[in-house]
């Protein structure tokens, strides 16, 4: 049976699992996966997973199966896909709205997408092929990008990306895994109000939520690492973004410099403590996939 | 707006990725070539990494530049086409060990990668829903683990002297996963290292146990005799609770 996430979850990594996996600290209300860490893979991982399967709802989040890939999509990959998803009993699973593989390449990377009605088209398209092949509720997250992107999505405010994900969402019935960190990191970058972008998402189509600490380099350029501890004008548009959309579950990464796990869950603490607060006051019921 | 196609501008950004340098073209094309530059850093950050740590053995005895190199090439080259993260470090050592004329210095370097390739592999390798087996007999199809590899070398790179160098070896290794994870190496003397191939063999053509060691007995021209008998049972006692052999299939 299906097990629903609530609450803050965190990111499964092999890195922290012994520890993790033995005290098993009641604050985790879920964890989530990476499929492509799994499908195909023997071992420690497996045993692994299992152990957090016996302990935890577990969700997963995919790497590979990027909704902007101009390549045709692998059938024998997503039919080993939806078979994790059942093993795993995921109530959704997420892809990214990237592209990260050309002509039979995989670049092993989030690619941005530029933000125009052959990407819309293509990303709906993907998503409907994807959704109806793993048989499961899916969602895309809106990535962190670095490069300018051309745009068609004419809008004066600077919110091009935020027009081009709610294009998305208008043309399929997916949900949107809101990354508020990715939010944060490109409105930085590219100068215009993070409130403002989560404001332009429609609040029923947000199924689960990221955040994470990202490197801020001399010239203030922000790089998405997963690798620091989330900052404090992350909390705060959490903050605002459960507010705007509800008791949905927040998912705190981290796979890089993984800290000790005290350090791990002083932060899921503090998500769980914004969490709870926000919610209470929050207008919506938490999504039912 | 963009006058490329979304397909175009994505093969721009993968050659500008992949390519030895990105040409000035591509990166003009994409605008802000400073910022994507970041990409082509990250993307080959990561892909330099996992190959570093799978493959370190090897990148001590080659050295840091050359392996660098070494890693550039291939990416120019035969990019990878796994999604599977994992699998970057294997997909580098095959495409290495295609050409004879690479890595032909130090002599055992061929050897080490293979090796390292193996350890890599055999951690990861997926032993799961595998057919039946019944218990082992020599009228049985031997049934192997697929978490282990049989390496027919011809250095010993197994065992390494503090400066790196390597002895010949005569016979072969075998890497297994444990049932704790880790990935240790047995070496084979030549009549194991011949009963071990033709126990694989067997598996693969569906012949018993009986004709592989009959096989292996000819073709190391040794007799089937009392001190033979022995050696066959204690090398199967290990490969058997060491769970390299299942049993026989089914």
């Amino acid at each position: 049976m299906t097990k629903a996430p609530r609450g803050i979850g965190l990111g499964f990594r092999v890195g922290m699992a012994e520890r993790f996996l033995e005290e098993a600290p009641e604050i985790v209300g879920w964890v989530e996966v990476h499929p492509e860490n799994y499908i195909g893979r023997g071992g420690r991982y497996r045993d692994y997973l299992k152990r957090a399967m016996e302990r935890w709802p577990v969700v997963t989040h995919g790497l590979s199966t990027c909704l902007g890939d101009t390549d045709p999509s692998d059938a024998e990959y997503l039919a080993q896909l939806r078979s994790f998803l059942g093993d795993v009993g995921t109530p959704w699973h997420s892809e990214h709205l990237c592209f990260g593989s050309v002509g039979g390449a995989a670049l092993h990377d989030l690619l941005p997408l530029p933000f125009t009605e052959e990407a819309a088209t293509l990303a709906a398209r993907r998503l409907d092929e994807v959704r109806s092949a793993v048989d499961v509720e899916l969602a895309f997250e809106n990535v962190s990008y670095y490069a300018p992107q051309p745009t068609e999505m004419g809008d004066e405010s600077g919110l091009e990306e935020a027009t081009f994900c709610a294009e998305v969402l208008e043309r399929t019935d997916a949900k949107i895994l809101l990354d508020v960190n990715n939010v944060y990191v490109n409105s930085q970058n590219f100068g215009f109000d993070p409130r403002a972008f989560i404001d332009r998402i429609p609040p029923e189509r947000v199924i689960q939520m990221h955040v994470a600490g990202h490197f801020v380099r001399d010239d203030g350029l922000r790089i998405d690492t997963h690798g620091s501890s989330v900052c404090e004008d992350v909390y705060d548009l959490l903050d605002y973004t459960l507010r705007h959309v509800g008791p949905v579950p927040v998912l705190l990464e981290r796979d890089n410099d993984i800290p000790p796990l005290e350090e791990l869950i002083a932060e899921v603490e503090r998500l769980d403590a914004i969490y709870q607060r926000a919610t209470a006051e929050a207008p919506r019921a938490a999504v039912a996939p | 707006m963009s006058e490329q196609t979304l397909a175009e501008r994505e093969a721009t950004v993968a050659r500008m990725c992949l390519a030895p340098t990105p040409a000035t073209e591509d990166l003009d094309t994409l605008g802000s070539p400073d910022r994507w530059q970041i990409y082509r850093r990250m993307v080959r950050a990561r892909m330099h990494r996992v190959c570093e740590t799978a493959l370190k053995l090897s990148r001590a005895a080659y050295g840091e530049e050359a392996f660098t190199k070494l890693v550039d090439e291939w990416l120019a080259a035969e990019p990878p086409t796994t999604r599977f993260f994992r699998e970057l470090p294997n997909q580098m050592a095959r495409w290495a060990l295609s050409d004879e004329g690479r890595l032909v210095e130090p002599a055992h370097l061929r050897d080490l990668l293979r090796y390292e390739d193996a350890l890599w592999a055999v951690r990861a390798e997926d032993d799961r829903d595998l057919p039946e087996v019944v218990d082992f007999s020599f009228e049985g199809v031997p049934a192997f683990n697929p978490s282990s590899r049989f390496l027919p070398l011809e250095w010993g790179v197994d065992k390494r002297a503090d400066d790196g160098s390597v002895e010949p070896l005569e016979g072969a290794l075998l890497v297994y996963r444990t049932a704790g994870f880790t990935v240790p190496c047995m070496r084979l003397n030549p009549l194991a290292a011949a009963i071990v191939r033709e126990l694989r063999d067997a598996q693969e053509a569906g012949r018993a146990v009986t004709e592989a060691v009959q096989r292996a007995a000819a073709s190391e021209k040794r007799a089937v005799d009392q001190k033979f008998i022995e050696s066959l049972s204690g090398l199967l006692e290990k490969l058997i609770t060491r769970g390299i052999v299942r049993g026989c299939l089914k």
